[in-house]
């Protein structure tokens, strides 16, 4: 009998501690959607005329650099892209001995994200293009304060890359996995 | 219209106004070209979009948000993707992939103008059909105004997945391999999806002793796979490990009926 009043006291504080809790409390709630950002400066990339001795190493290296900052909260790369099948070339010598070279390949352009210790072609695709991992299945989180700097380098061959102006477009894009 | 019309309909038209959109420039000639330093900076959400429309249209609505200091112009576009068994992405024409949501989704509108700190809403008609599909919208920023220059254009992919109500989740995860250096445990495994609608799955990786008990895990973070897709995921236990064999069990869960797991031997020496 001790035992049945005792539960019925602790029923009933408990009855109260809920409807007290109840009346008191209150709630909130936030739905947050899946985000990125993405932020890139530099992105006018340019190289100086290239020299002889340029010719002579294969390439020349670009005179500014890419910075990106990326965040989100999911898993995420950032790739860059072309749709372009080759440069495009204008403002030659012209005539039949110095054409400007109409099909520069889009792969003579180099990225690299270590200082150019590695270096990695844009591909070339008339149908698909397969994005080059300058950041790769990042985990979510937030990298603006360790931006990704990109080097460029164009590659050079005194028998193909004749006198003119040669022009590419490319894209970065932030991508959830 | 395809990607490939998209994209060089707005490059000719970025060509002639802005001088060149998105080109890297190697001067042969003896021209110096001067730089600019644009700067892009904006935000999307969400990123994923998963819709099962039955019967009618759904209108998903996405927000782009311009965060930087200065007016920018954003074009919208949609495309398909595919991505590969190391989650590498390809975008192609709109139309080319078998599971292609050409003729299913209406973006509106194909482009805005924001103020810093000024966002603005796209929104997606999704149309009801009895299959799944899947593709990308891509949010591009360009400058705006009388600025010239040579620039890589900036783009925030949202990715689409349209399910039906008839759509399954079917997920089995091969081969689980792994070795120990001085960063831990490097786990590797694959998994594919057997189903018919898109997944993300999550979970962990833990390591077992023989008897079954877990002394290390770490977390599988959510990752995407299409139907008929495999991928290859990589995650390291960040956990030395004494002599001995022990067992390697990914566990995940894709949004099926199941968890999906597998498991491999690590013997260390």
């Amino acid at each position: 009998m001790r035992k049945i009043l005792a539960a019925l006291v602790i029923g009933c504080f408990a009855t109260s501690s809920a409807v007290a809790q109840q009346a008191a409390g209150a709630t909130a709630s936030i739905t947050i959607a899946t985000t990125l950002y993405l932020s890139a400066s530099g992105t006018a990339v340019t190289f100086t005329t290239p020299t002889e001795a340029d010719f002579n190493a294969g390439y020349i290296s670009s005179a500014t650099t890419t910075a990106i900052k990326f965040a989100g909260n999911v898993r995420h790369s950032v790739v860059g892209w072309t749709a372009a099948t080759s440069m495009t070339g204008t403002l030659g010598l012209g005539g039949a001995v110095d054409p400007v070279n109409g099909a520069k390949a889009v792969s003579d352009l180099q990225w690299s994200t270590d200082a150019g210790v590695t270096n990695t072609g844009f591909v070339a695709s008339t149908t698909s293009v397969s994005g080059a991992k300058i950041v790769n299945q990042h985990a979510r989180g937030d990298s603006r304060l360790t931006p990704k700097n990109v080097t460029y380098r164009m590659l050079l061959n005194y028998a193909t890359d004749t006198p003119g102006k040669y022009d590419l477009g490319f894209t970065y894009t932030i991508i959830a996995d | 219209m395809s990607f490939r019309k998209q994209c060089a309909g707005r490059c000719a038209s970025a060509l002639e106004f802005l001088g060149g959109r998105g080109r890297i420039v190697l001067a042969l000639a003896a021209t110096l070209v001067a730089a600019q330093q644009l700067h892009a900076q904006f935000s999307v959400q969400p990123v994923i979009v998963t819709a099962t429309p039955v019967d009618s249209a759904l209108v998903a609505v996405v927000t782009v948000r311009n965060q930087s200091a200065v007016e920018k112009q954003y074009h919208f576009s949609f495309a398909d993707f595919d991505q590969d068994v190391d989650g590498g992405h390809s975008f192609h024409p709109l139309g080319s992939n078998a599971a292609s949501c050409n003729g299913r989704v209406r973006v509106s509108p194909s482009g805005t103008t924001l103020l810093p700190g000024e966002r603005a809403a796209i929104r997606l008609t999704l149309s009801a059909a009895d299959r799944e599909c899947w593709g990308v919208l891509l949010v591009e920023e360009d400058a705006r105004g009388t600025v010239r220059g040579l620039r890589a254009g900036s783009q925030i992919a949202v990715k689409l997945y349209l399910t039906t109500p008839r759509s399954t989740l079917d997920a089995s995860i091969g081969s689980v391999t792994s070795s120990i250096d001085t960063a831990g445990v490097h786990v590797t495994f694959e998994m594919r999806n057997s189903g018919s609608a898109p997944m993300r799955p999550q979970g962990r990786a833990e390591i077992r002793t023989p008897a079954g008990d877990a002394i290390g895990a770490t977390e599988v973070e959510a990752f995407s796979i299409l139907p008929g897709h495999s991928r290859r995921m990589h995650v390291t236990v960040a956990k030395q490990l004494p002599p001995g064999k022990y067992v390697i069990v990914p566990i995940l869960d894709f949004g099926g009926s199941f968890l999906a797991g597998g498991q491999g031997l690590l013997t260390v020496p």
